[in-house]
């Protein structure tokens, strides 16, 4: 009997994926007279872990850094569209535990950031390529990989005022969060879903929209398989 | 229950659910550079953000640099998250009408149970540059 589990066992393939999940997600605005950093706390849980976090600003900069417990995220990427607004996609894979995460800039800003927390990635690319959207009309398309998530996140400014969000093509909201600096209005959200195509949102118009989607990858976990035939 | 509530409010009761938190006032006076400990606060059940507001009406010397920074304590100060919510900011004579409101959320998810009798904030404001005449406050609703 033992022989046929082992038999078996070696049979599997040779690696054992893990789905991404999502775990939390944590908000912050900061406005007024504008802000040089915005920092706030997010619970990640352990597990393959990766944090993704969307930062919107009404001064056309990208943030000098964003960092989780004082460790400097990569930035996917950013585009600009409007006025002065500026979007743009951190990550970071392999921190775990609460802690603050802050973005600090080169001038003054009025600031909306969201962050989302997954277990399940993959450690060393724990993202694809990323698409980007600046049309109110045109959702950006993003491809699940096997075990994966489509994740994007969207930044707005409305002039009307503070709605929820409605994530939409079968996407499930993570972030919603809006700056209220009267008369506008900045928005971050994101959504991720397991299926491929199109991903869009349903907001007020009458402002500027702004979307990053990308592919999470998610981990290969060799560890089952090693410890079960070398115990 | 919702008849009840409905004559309650005929007759000028406040039936409300009582909002919880508590709030930390930040003097208004001159603040010399340094380093200050915003005294802690137990904050009372139920509520759900956290405000940090800054009055800039004498804040106009962009070489000045005031951060507040919010520590929360769900277990009644025996440990303590730090810096669960916070910001930093310039001097611009040009916003001086513009108040910094700073808004952070709690959630259960990342450790703070809104619901809780429990919980305590304190802070810290580091102030470079410049001495400046500062006010404001940080409130828990």
């Amino acid at each position: 009997m033992k022989t046929l589990i082992l038999l078996l066992w070696l049979l599997l393939p040779s690696t054992l994926a893990a789905a991404v999940v999502h775990t939390n997600n944590a908000q912050n605005t900061g406005d007024g007279g504008g802000v040089t950093s915005a920092s706030f706390s997010l619970a990640v849980t352990a597990g393959n872990p990766l944090i993704t976090c969307g930062v919107l600003n009404n001064n056309a900069v990208v943030p000098d850094t964003v960092t989780f417990n004082s460790v400097a995220m990569t930035m996917v990427t950013s585009v600009n569209a409007g006025a002065a607004e500026n979007l743009s996609l951190w990550r970071l894979a392999g921190q775990s535990g609460t802690a603050t995460v802050q973005a600090d800039f080169s001038t003054s800003v009025s600031v909306s950031i969201g962050c989302d927390a997954f277990t399940g990635a993959d450690q060393t690319t724990p993202v694809g390529t990323a698409s980007t959207g600046t049309d109110w009309t045109s959702p950006v398309s993003i491809t699940a990989p096997a075990n994966g998530l489509a994740y994007n996140v969207v930044g707005s400014r409305i002039d009307v005022s503070c709605t929820a969000l409605t994530a939409g093509d079968g996407q499930t909201k993570h972030v919603d969060v809006c700056l209220d600096v009267s008369p506008e209005y900045f928005y971050v959200g994101s959504g991720s879903r397991s299926t491929s195509g199109a991903m869009g949102w349903t907001m007020l118009n009458g402002g500027y929209y702004f979307q990053i989607g990308v592919p999470l990858n998610a981990s290969a976990d060799v560890a089952v398989r090693r410890r079960i035939i070398n115990p | 229950m919702k008849a009840i509530l409905f004559w309650l409010s005929l007759l000028g009761v406040a039936y409300a659910a009582a909002g919880g938190g508590g709030t930390i006032t930040l003097p208004a006076k001159s603040y010399a550079p340094g380093t200050y400990t915003i005294p802690e606060i137990t904050l009372s059940a139920n509520f759900s953000t956290f405000q940090i507001n800054l009055n800039r009406t004498n804040f106009t010397d962009p070489g000045t640099k005031v951060s507040i920074m919010m520590d929360l304590s769900g277990d009644a100060g025996k440990t303590w998250v730090n810096n669960a919510c916070g910001f930093s900011t310039v001097g611009d004579p040009a916003t001086t009408t513009k108040p910094n409101v700073v808004t952070c959320y709690c959630t259960k998810q990342n450790g703070c149970d809104g619901s809780s009798a429990a919980n305590k904030m304190r802070g810290t404001a580091v102030i470079t540059g410049q001495a400046v005449t500062l006010a404001g406050s940080i409130v828990a609703q």
